[in-house]
Parts: C-alpha cells; structure tokens; sequence
C-alpha cells in the first residue's frame, strides 16, 4: 500500500521524478486511474452561456433596462448631430438672401425670380430670398433703383425711409441719407413710410425730404434718366445733387461759403466729368477746382 | 458614464460576470445538490438577485455574493431532493466487441461508483468533482467557496479515500 502522502502530493501536483515512479507503480495507481477515468461521465451537463443568457429576465429593473437603451444607441446620436446639423443648413439656405451692389459710378441690371426687372444706380445695393419667392416677393434697397416688376402677387420695395408695394408696375425708388423718392412710370404703388401713404398713378412722384412730403408731377417720361446716363433733378437740395454726383463719379467735393440748400432743376450727364461739372457749377453760380485725383472744391463765384 | 462602467448594474460589466461565472456556479450546483434540484434555475434565480442588488455589489464580491446566494436560495428549499449525478449512458468503451461480461462489470462500477458520490458529504463531492472533472485548481475552489487552500486539499484527499474504499472495498 502507498504511502498516503504520495497520493496526496499526486492531487496537489507536486509529485518530483522518484515519486512520480513510486506512484505509477503502487497498486493504488490502477484503481485511481479508473476511477478518474469514469468520472468524466459525471460530469455536469453542458451549460451554455448564450442560451442561459438569453433567458435571464432581469425582472424588476426591465424598464429602466429598456428605457437606457435607446437614448444610448450611437446611431441615435449621430442621428441627432445630423438632423441639428441638418436643420441649422436648411434655415441659412431658406433665409440666405441673394444680394447684389454696386459701387462708385457703377450701375447693374438684374433679374428677380420672376423675371422681374431691376437696375441698381451707383453706389446701391439690393438683396431678397429667393426661397419663397412666389409667396413673398419683396427685396431690400438701399440706395436708388428702378424697377419692371411682372405680374403677380405683391411686390415690396423695402427701405429705411419706407416701403413701396406694386402689383406689378415700372417704377424708381430712391431712399438715400434722408432723401426718399418715389417716380411711377406704369401702372400704380403704393408708399408706406413712416405714418405718410401715398397711391401713385403712373407719371407721379413721391418725395420724402426733410419729414416733408411732395408729390411730384414730373415731364411724361417713360423711364428714369440715370438708366439712360443722366442723373435728371427737379428743384433738390444742392447737397444732394452734389452727393450723386460723387456716387458717379467717385469723388469727394467739398464746398466753400456756398449754400448747399438751394434748390437744383437740371441734369448731369454719367460719362463725363467736365461736362458734368460744368451742368452743376454753372446754373448754381460756382467755381470749381481739382484738388488731387479724387477732390473737387466749389467756390461762390465771385462777380 | 465612465465611472459606472464600475457598476455591476452596468449592462456590459453585468454581461461580463455572466459570462465569467455562470458555468462555474452552475457546475458548483451541479456537483453540490444534483440534477433534480435545478441547477440552471438556481443560476437564473442567483443572476436575477444580484442585478436587483446591484447598486450594493461591488464588481469584486459579485463572485461570492452569487455562490452565497445560489447555496442560501437551495438550503431554503423545503423539498429539496436527494443528491443525484447522472452519468452518460453510452458505453464506456465504444467498441461492441467487448464481451458481455466486460459490459457488464462495467455498469455494475459505474452504478456503484455514482452511489459512491452520492454518499460524499456536499462540502467533499462539490470540492472533489470541481477538481477532478472541471479542472478547477485548488486556488480557485478556495475562492469559490469561501475556504482555505488547505480544506481544499483535505475535502479531495478524503473524498477520495471514500471513494476507493467503497469501490474497491468490495
């Protein structure tokens, strides 16, 4: 009979070589053996993790299992980066306005949506949405235009100085620095500005000047001068003849000891400064110099 | 979030106990109290009460709370059954050539030796099967069960000193 303490150090594993031999010869060796061997058919039924898994019900806590779920899902959340994302794209494209500009002694003709005509005088910006168009036709001024709108729904001329609302209709509009005027050509508008309305028939003006309103009534022309090349006036203010003539030409006139609130009626002519000058200066009484490359100073002529 | 990655109620850590214990538990429970008492039942049963404790668990006692557990639920079983291994029914060698005696003599071990094991206390047929069947070490019954190395080795060599004594005592 073995020793017991061999068998022991055979369950512990920390038989050496010589009791290792000892062990495989004693007459314990055969019958541990065997049983060893049979205890395999003992051995626990196959348990398989998926399966058992799959039926633990985690009773109680379900709901907040189920509710975590979903709002940790990625997909969700790029689902949510991409709709924000998305969203914010879609506004800017349906309130992005197209805008047009000139600059000095500039002029653009444009076309809106609905092929409505629009030619922006110098120095003047236009922009509207062309998202919507069809519903809402309306484009924002700033300086002097002249519009051949279509047919159609309301049409708004917006500016600081007010707004003007055709059905369709060729007209100009003017609104710069304080100066707002209105000339209908076709058809009739309509001016809002401030708490003064007006209904202009075609060959009708507006003038708003100073918080003072005329109504013009000016030769039966067709279109505005300046779409032609001339900037045509009809007793304004000197001070804002002089203004256009710096927005065609891109100069700066200063005046001396002359009153720029006398009343101009005449025109001057877009493609030559001379002449132009000349158109000014010699009605009103004046002098004028060059001063450098963009500086013209006007005198009281003396007599 | 990254600190409940720490929590057992954390879906993925408790799916990794799952995985990492399950078997075990459910061979424990096997070996311990036999195939009539439900084993696989007592592991869902075990699994259910640690997620509902497991704000309290921490991962590194999941381990013993569920064999804690799996063995309170089984004791406060009234009707608990009588101990039973089954072992596989097929031949215990393959070919049919053997003689009819061999056969024979052969069932007559295996049905004494299953006797045998059911004749060992829980505590030496759990520890003595997790060893010899499962291949559990010795470290590792002592960590499952909550005893020393030393018991372990002691249950084992007992349980086999019983065992050969019925088998081959006669």
């Amino acid at each position: 009979m073995v020793k017991e303490e061999i068998i022991q150090k055979w369950l512990n594993g920390t038989l050496n070589e010589a009791e290792r031999l000892e062990y495989d010869q004693s007459d314990a060796y055969k019958s541990i053996r065997k049983l060893s061997d049979s205890l395999v058919f003992f051995k626990a039924p196959e348990f398989n993790i998926e399966t058992e898994w799959a039926q633990l019900k985690l009773t109680g806590n379900e709901k907040g299992k189920v509710v975590q779920m979903p709002i940790f899902q990625p997909w969700m959340r790029a689902a949510a980066v991409l709709i924000i994302l998305f969203s914010t794209l879609f506004y800017f494209y349906v309130n992005r306005y197209t805008e047009t500009a000139t600059s000095y002694g500039e002029k653009a003709e444009l076309y809106l949506p609905d092929s409505s005509k629009v030619i922006l005088n110098a120095l003047s910006s236009i922009r509207y949405k062309s998202i919507g168009w069809k519903t809402r036709r309306e484009v924002i001024l700033d300086g002097e235009a002249y519009f051949e709108v279509a047919k159609g729904k309301q049409f708004s001329v917006v500016t600081t100085s007010g707004t003007t609302s055709v059905l369709g209709t060729k007209f100009n509009v003017m609104s710069r620095e304080g100066y707002f005027e209105v000339l209908c050509f076709e058809g009739s508008v309509r001016v809002d500005s401030g708490n003064k309305q007006a209904t202009l028939e075609a060959g009708n003006g507006f003038r708003l000047l100073n918080n003072e309103v005329t109504m013009l009534q000016p030769e039966r022309i067709i279109s505005p001068a300046w779409i032609h090349g001339q900037s045509v006036f009809t007793t304004v203010p000197l001070s804002k003849v002089i203004r256009e003539f710096e927005r065609q030409y891109n100069k700066t006139i200063s005046a001396q000891d002359v009153d720029l609130e006398r009343l101009y009626t005449g025109s001057f002519v877009h493609d030559n400064e001379i002449l132009a000058l000349q158109a000014i200066t010699i009605p009103m009484n004046l002098n004028w110099k060059k001063d450098g490359e963009h500086k013209i100073i006007l005198t009281a002529r003396s007599e | 979030m990254d600190t409940e990655i720490n929590d057992v109620c954390n879906e993925k850590l408790f799916r990794e106990l799952f995985k990492t214990h399950a078997r075990d538990l459910h061979n424990f429970l096997y070996y311990k109290y036999g195939k009539d008492n439900n084993p696989k039942d007592l592991v869902q049963e075990a699994f259910m009460k640690l997620w509902d404790n497991c704000k309290k668990v921490l991962p590194g006692k999941a381990r013993s709370f569920l064999f804690t557990v799996a063995n309170n639920q089984m004791l406060n079983e009234l009707s608990k059954k009588k101990t039973s291994l089954a072992y596989e029914k097929e031949p215990h060698i393959s070919q049919t050539s053997e003689s009819p005696e061999f056969v024979m003599r052969e069932n007559e071990y295996m049905q004494r030796l299953q006797l045998a094991l059911q004749d060992l206390t829980e505590e030496q047929r759990t520890t003595f099967l997790l060893n010899r069947i499962d291949g559990k070490k010795h470290k590792e019954i002592a960590e499952m069960l909550g005893i020393s190395t030393k018991a372990v080795e002691k249950r084992i060599y007992t349980a086999l000193a019983k065992l050969r004594e019925k088998l081959e005592g006669i």
